[in-house]
């Protein structure tokens, strides 16, 4: 009984592991990339531009089982050639924006073009030379992105009275609500 | 002994010599192994040319383009070219075109011209992929032209940077 479902479990993993050429399933087992229903031109040109971009983009353990790949005998081939471009342009995004930065933990996905560890959410009101306390509303009146809005609230000048009455991006505050009410 | 010696050094030097490829002396000279085979002289000399234009941009950065250069031919796809101009001009590279066979000709121009981009494409993006994987970006107008200091040659081996395509990275 042992003996078979281990058997059964290796040959699952191992029919998983096969190059599949259906529509829909992955290149390789796990990969995210797919090749996309089309004639059988389409989608060796789509195979081949993809392991192209990969090469291209992967690290140098990568760069040992991809490589360039085009088939001379198929450049007369708009099929191919077609799927060998829009391969390459899907895939090549693809492989970079996953591996962008420095981060290699399961959450990477949101962060996906880097994580600033450096970076807390404290930081907000001074960060970027103080986009949001500093600089950007020092122009008007200062205090930041804020201030932006004392035109609004208070005039040109930033000591009169507002058309509005309140801040028109944020309720609550000292001086009324969202759009006055 | 010394007799031996010549041996082992006639024997490395062939070892070393059986090894050597297109551009093999010059930086990243490897990717023009990637080169299919099996295409005509016409995409031989496109895929060659489009590989030393995208090694010679901006993208491989200072030191690369003192290697190689913009390499793309107007002579081979201009809309009405010299094919005498063209033969002369590349007696070795397209040696083995029929010049007698117009449409042979226009299939090697026309090969040229398709694979060009590609390799262009394939050669730049190499180029940059494998310095982004060491932590070194093109440089901008502006920076320094190339900061040795800043950068190690073990740099390139690193698993954690550009091009980590390891599980759990979003990759699989």
């Amino acid at each position: 009984m042992k003996k078979k479902l281990i058997l059964t479990i290796f040959f699952l993993i191992l029919t998983s592991c096969r190059m599949v050429g259906d529509s829909g399933m992955a290149m390789y087992a796990g990969v995210k990339f797919k090749i996309p229903p089309g004639t059988p031109a389409f989608r060796k040109g789509y195979e081949d531009g993809c392991k192209t971009a990969i090469y291209t983009r992967g690290n140098i353990l990568y760069r040992t089982f991809y490589k360039y790949q085009f088939d001379p005998k198929m450049i007369g081939n708009p099929e191919y050639r077609l799927g060998h471009s829009r391969a390459y342009g899907y895939c090549f995004p693809t492989v970079g924006s996953a591996v962008t930065g420095p981060q290699s933990s399961f959450d990477r996905f949101i962060n996906p073009y880097g994580y600033d560890s450096t970076f807390n959410a404290g930081n907000i009101n001074n960060t970027w030379g103080g986009a949001f306390n500093g600089t950007m509303g020092d122009s008007i009146t200062g205090n930041g992105f804020n201030g932006i809005f004392d035109v609004l609230q208070k005039g040109g000048s930033g000591t009169g009275e507002s058309a509005l009455g309140g801040n028109p991006l944020w309720a609550g505050g000292s001086r009324g609500q969202f759009l006055g009410w | 002994m010394i007799k031996v010696r010549k041996q082992y050094l006639i024997i490395i030097t062939l070892f070393f010599t059986s090894s050597c490829y297109y551009n093999w002396y010059k930086p990243m000279g490897y990717l023009f192994t990637h080169m299919p085979k099996g295409g005509t002289p016409g995409f031989e000399l496109g895929w060659r040319h489009g590989c030393e234009s995208g090694l010679g941009s901006q993208f491989a950065g200072a030191l690369y383009m003192n290697f190689y250069t913009w390499r793309r031919d107007t002579d081979l796809v201009v809309s009405n070219p010299d094919y005498n101009k063209i033969r002369k001009k590349y007696r070795k590279e397209l040696g083995k075109v029929n010049w007698n066979n117009i449409q042979e000709v226009k299939k090697n121009l026309s090969d040229y011209n398709s694979i060009f981009w590609g390799a262009h494409a394939f050669c730049r993006h190499s180029v940059l992929g494998m310095l982004n994987t060491a932590e070194m970006d093109p440089a901008l107008p502006g920076d320094e032209r190339y900061n040795p200091a800043a950068h190690s040659i073990g740099n390139v081996w690193k698993m954690t940077g550009k091009g980590d395509t390891r599980i759990g990275t979003g990759f699989w």
